[in-house]
């Protein structure tokens, strides 16, 4: 965990409200897991906080980030031009377990729309160390993908949209329903709205190995201001998403 | 003594910078990032006699050069600060300073808490903390009536064996009272301002954003007001002082103790840049020889505070 100042490489839009940031530096010696985020400072005084974006990769000098415009905030990040320097925190939290699993060994990723973002990291990870992937990436609409191509490159995908646009037409819950109900994986792992990460839990109740990466709003980052807490599921209390999280197994909290 | 340093009643310090209570925990995820030895003290994170869950959340949402926070003084209680937390900084930072700040929901738990935390030998001063606007009881709730913080204070400072420095509101119609209360039932400072009052609504739900329904305004947006709560205070009070609200410069620290404050705390900014309290610390002498300040401890015994 340090703060480094990087300079904005490149930035487009890859969907509607959806940007790529590269930003250059000296990061090729940071240690991550995939599921761990960056605090990024947006280059305007009236907005404070940090944005906290999961770390899809850091690859020489370069991290590679995927974030969705909420607010003004983001708008104002995703208008930043190539030589911006931008201040960021990182990296924080903990990543995706996944010391257990071999090589050959299937696991199932599930994105639900920017939720993708912090999910690639790990895709590239687990196929670099022989694992099996398929993933489900759920979003409302067909202009909401993004990184089709690279994402059936390295794993079996499975598509759905609310609308019917493209693919299945439905949920994440109803696709899984149709076409996934025979398969085994080692892991699931998922990250995107809450409603989504409740149906994984609920719908891999019995399963050891599922954890789902939190999106929740930020201050410090580390653990010492308690803006970001998540309800634990056996006791009464709550863990932090930054310093506990983002990412939690389904037995740690109420998602 | 160095130009950087500065006394208060309990408190020797190096430097007049400390981080304000709430921002910063007790201090061990910020020790990972810098040598918290280079802080003129560390106010820790609101201690109750019991451990306190907190709000529901959202307990923050940004505003304009600010933020809205309604964590609700969630804290591992009394317990675990006297036999961990406290403990931990004590062998880590032996010369650092604590002040501990308290809250409590009734008099009974302020005085418990006030009378044990003070007995921990890094206990150098207590913030009695009758400004959190977030909590039910207590809280805002006893420092928005003169006749309660009397009576408190006086119950507090009976039993410590450290100073008090009594954390004001600024959500009050006249400070005045308030003032002349505290000092009243003996307390040896103020510390100044807690965080106003605020609220935003999600235009989607048409509900308020926070779990709390309101919360408490900190950040840059609020310095203005800071200043001039402390310039009030100054003037109608000999008590030293120790002032915050939107610093997150060493121009910004100047300027408050500038309205009278002798030591400044920092917040907010800390969420901006981890690094917000010994970036000002660094940043305070190039910023006292540009407005020709000798001292900071010569600048507050020389203070002659101009009303306009």
């Amino acid at each position: 965990m340090q703060q480094r100042v990087l300079k904005l490489k490149a930035q487009q839009q890859i969907a509607p409200n959806t940007f790529e940031l590269i930003l250059s530096g000296d990061v090729a010696a940071l240690a991550y897991q995939p599921g761990q985020f960056v605090m990024l400072q947006i280059p305007d005084t009236a907005h404070l906080l940090r944005r906290p974006f999961g770390i899809v990769t850091i690859e020489a000098d370069r991290l590679h980030l995927i974030y969705r415009t909420v607010g003004v905030g983001t708008k104002l990040l995703s208008q930043c031009r190539s030589g911006q320097l931008l201040s960021v925190f990182g990296p924080l939290g903990n990543g995706f377990p996944t010391a257990f699993l071999k090589p050959k060994q299937e696991v199932l990723l599930i994105a639900g729309g920017i939720g993708m973002a912090p999910l690639l990291g790990l895709l590239k990870r687990l196929v670099a160390h022989g694992i099996v992937v398929t993933i489900i990436f759920g979003v409302k609409t067909k202009a909401a993908l993004f990184y089709q191509l690279e994402l059936e490159s390295l794993a079996k995908v499975y598509y759905t949209t609310e609308d019917g646009t493209f693919g299945f037409h439905g949920n994440v819950n109803s696709l899984i329903e149709a076409k996934l109900t025979q398969a085994h994986y080692q892991a699931i792992y998922g990250c995107g709205p809450a409603g989504l990460l409740q149906m994984i839990a609920r719908r891999y109740q019995n399963h050891p190995h599922v954890y789902c990466a939190v999106e929740r709003p930020l201050a410090c980052g580390i653990g010492e201001c308690y803006a970001c807490v998540v309800p634990a599921r056996q006791q009464n209390g709550y863990y932090k998403a930054c310093e506990d999280g983002p990412v939690f197994s389904k037995e740690q909290v109420v998602f | 003594m160095t130009k950087l340093a500065v006394k208060l009643p309990g408190l020797k310090l190096k430097n007049p910078i400390m981080p304000a209570s709430g921002c910063f925990g007790f201090g061990q995820r910020y020790a990972q990032l810098y040598d918290l030895n280079q802080l003129g003290a560390l106010t820790i994170k609101a201690t109750t006699l019991k451990p306190k869950l907190g709000n529901a959340t959202p307990r923050i949402a940004e505003t304009a050069s600010g933020m809205l926070n309604a964590i609700g003084l969630q804290n591992p209680g009394l317990e675990t600060v006297l036999e961990e937390k406290l403990p931990w900084l004590q062998q880590q930072y032996p010369e650092l300073p604590i002040i501990a700040n308290v809250a409590g929901a009734q008099t009974s738990d302020y005085v418990t808490v006030c009378q044990k935390i003070s007995g921990a030998p890094n206990v150098k001063a207590i913030e009695l903390n009758v400004s959190c606007p977030n909590v039910a009881a207590g809280g805002m709730a006893f420092g928005t009536d003169a006749q309660t913080v009397y009576a408190l204070t006086k119950a507090c400072t009976a039993v410590s064996q450290v100073p008090i420095y009594v954390k004001l509101t600024p959500n009050v119609t006249d400070i005045l009272p308030i003032v002349q209360a505290a000092e009243a039932g003996g307390a040896a400072g103020f510390s100044l301002i807690n965080t106003l009052v605020g609220m935003r609504i999600d235009l989607a739900t048409r509900k308020p954003i926070l779990g709390n329904g309101t919360g408490g305004l900190s950040g840059p947006a609020i310095k203005p007001i800071a200043i001039r709560m402390v310039h009030r205070v100054h003037q109608i009070s000999k008590l030293p002082l120790i002032g915050m609200g939107g610093v997150s410069t060493a121009a910004d620290a100047l300027e408050l103790m500038m309205a009278g404050a002798s030591a400044v705390a920092v917040g907010t900014a800390n969420f901006n840049n981890p690094y917000a309290c010994v970036d000002i610390i660094q940043k305070l002498p190039v910023i006292m020889e540009k407005y020709q300040v000798q001292s900071i401890q010569s600048l507050i015994n020389d203070m002659v505070v101009s009303s306009r």
